[in-house]
This record gives C-alpha cells, sequence and structure tokens, in this order.
C-alpha cells in the first residue's frame, strides 16, 4: 500500500454532487526521483507540473475509472485543461495546443503519472478506460 | 507557486541551478506496476502506442524522450526471471526492456530499439522491490 507522503485534495469522482474531497498523493521516492544528491532540480518540468496535478485533481473537468490492464480496474484518470504550463520554477509557458492535461491515480490516493496528452487520445478512443465516473 | 511545491522544497531543500544537466533516470513503482524512463528533461506530451506502453515525445520536436511501460510484475513473472537478473532488489534497466520487448508490437519495433538503446547508454539500475 502507498505510503503518500505529499498529499493534495482531489474531487471525489463517486460523489456526484461534487462537494467531497478525498487525499490523493505521492512517495517520497517519487519526488526524489526528480531531484539530485545535492538538492538540485534534476527534472523540473516533471516536479513543477505537479502544480497542474494539484490544480487538476481539484477541479477536474473529467474523471475516468479503469486502465484497462490487469489488477488496475479502481484506476483513475483526472483530466483538466490548465491554461499554463511550467518549464521550470516560476517560469511559465502557454498549454500545449490540443492537449489536456492527465493525472493518474491507483486506488490507494498514489498519483502514478502527471503528463499533457493529445486531447482527441484521452477523450476519442471509446475503450481507452472503463467508465467516465464525473461528471455523472 | 502553490503549497505543495513549497513543501517539497523546504523538505529537501531544493536550490533550483538552472544549469543543471539532466540526468536520465528510471522509476519502478510497485502498486501500479510500470516502469518509467526519462532520458531528456525537455517539455513533452504522453502518447499511448498500447495499453502497455506509453511514450513521452518531445512538445517541440516530437522526438522520443522517454516512456513508461505497464504490467511489469506480470511480464517478470511469466518469464521467471528474478534468480538470474535480480541483484540486491535492484534489475538493470537495459535487462527490464529486453524482458518487456514482447509488450512493444512488432510495427513499433524500431520505437522499441530505440528506447532499448537509451537504456543501455545510461546503465542505470531500478529498485523494484516487489522482487527483492
Amino acid at each position: 500500500m502507498a505510503r503518500l507522503t505529499y498529499k493534495m485534495p482531489a474531487l471525489d469522482p463517486h460523489d456526484p454532487t461534487g462537494d467531497s474531497t478525498w487525499d490523493v498523493g505521492l512517495e517520497q521516492g517519487q519526488i526524489e526521483i526528480l531531484l539530485r544528491e545535492d538538492g538540485k532540480v534534476n527534472d523540473k518540468v516533471r516536479l513543477y507540473r505537479l502544480v497542474l496535478a494539484q490544480e487538476v485533481v481539484k477541479n477536474p473537468d473529467a474523471v475516468f475509472e479503469g486502465w484497462q490492464r490487469p489488477d488496475q480496474d479502481d484506476g483513475l484518470c483526472y483530466v483538466g485543461q490548465p491554461e499554463i504550463d511550467y518549464i521550470r520554477r516560476d517560469v511559465e509557458a502557454p498549454a500545449p495546443p490540443g492537449k489536456v492535461f492527465c493525472v493518474y491515480i491507483a486506488g490507494s490516493g498514489k498519483i502514478v503519472r502527471w503528463s499533457w496528452e493529445l486531447a482527441d487520445e484521452v477523450y476519442g478512443v471509446e475503450d481507452r478506460f472503463r467508465s467516465k465516473l464525473w461528471p455523472a | 507557486m502553490a503549497s505543495l511545491i513549497e513543501q517539497i522544497e523546504h523538505d529537501f531543500n531544493i536550490s533550483e541551478d538552472v544549469n543543471v544537466e539532466f540526468s536520465p533516470y528510471a522509476y519502478y513503482g510497485e502498486e501500479e506496476d510500470a516502469l518509467t524512463f526519462y532520458f531528456s528533461g525537455e517539455r513533452d506530451y504522453a502518447k499511448r502506442i498500447n495499453s502497455r506502453v506509453t511514450v513521452f515525445l518531445s512538445e517541440e520536436t516530437d522526438e522520443l524522450v522517454g516512456c513508461q511501460v505497464k504490467s511489469v510484475r506480470h511480464v517478470l513473472d511469466d518469464i521467471g526471471w528474478f534468480d538470474v537478473s535480480i541483484k540486491h532488489g535492484k534489475v538493470k534497466l537495459s535487462f527490464l526492456f529486453v524482458a518487456c520487448r514482447g509488450e512493444f508490437g512488432e510495427e513499433d519495433k524500431l520505437l522499441f530499439r530505440e528506447i532499448n538503446r537509451h537504456a543501455m547508454e545510461t546503465d542505470l539500475e531500478v529498485a523494484v522491490p516487489e522482487m527483492a
């Protein structure tokens, strides 16, 4: 089971009112892998895009359930459309055109991937996810 | 900047240096049973190849900058690789990619070769706790 060191509130997609939240987050090792041993940031893009992840899980445009692979039936994908992207700390870029920001969350609440994807490949592929949870 | 990032910066005493050169890295997540490998720090987007493989492409050039392979443990269980290739809970990244060759379709052979070439160049090892 994941030990979430860095938590953020996410919309609870099982509550149709949209009023509830649950904690999702990252394990310490997921942050450490983005850093160097001297404390400097190795992967600035992935680290600072966590700001986008935080925004999307709180106010998603859609939440899908079921990653269509073994033992991952309860995996979720939160999808949103932030207006900016991050290059590094405090350095922004316009959001890439035609893409949406996806945050993949395992059943325990562990965020396992956060990335831009082509919107057509998220919304337009019929068997990509088992079902859409939000909006109901 | 959001509070989560501030907490991380504080906890890890992060000092950003824009001149730091990116080092390739790989991470195996036990719960999601997925291996993530980045060999470039460029802005990227994810492109799904199939239900087991996603590649990360440069936002600027569409060149390959990394990939994620899923259901790794299932693959290794099937081929019974543990005894011969795992030392101290770590596995050579290039071994993992060779083991996962079947997750790439025939039409993705060139893609697999490019990823595996990067994996061999880095000589990275990945902690795979379930197999320790």
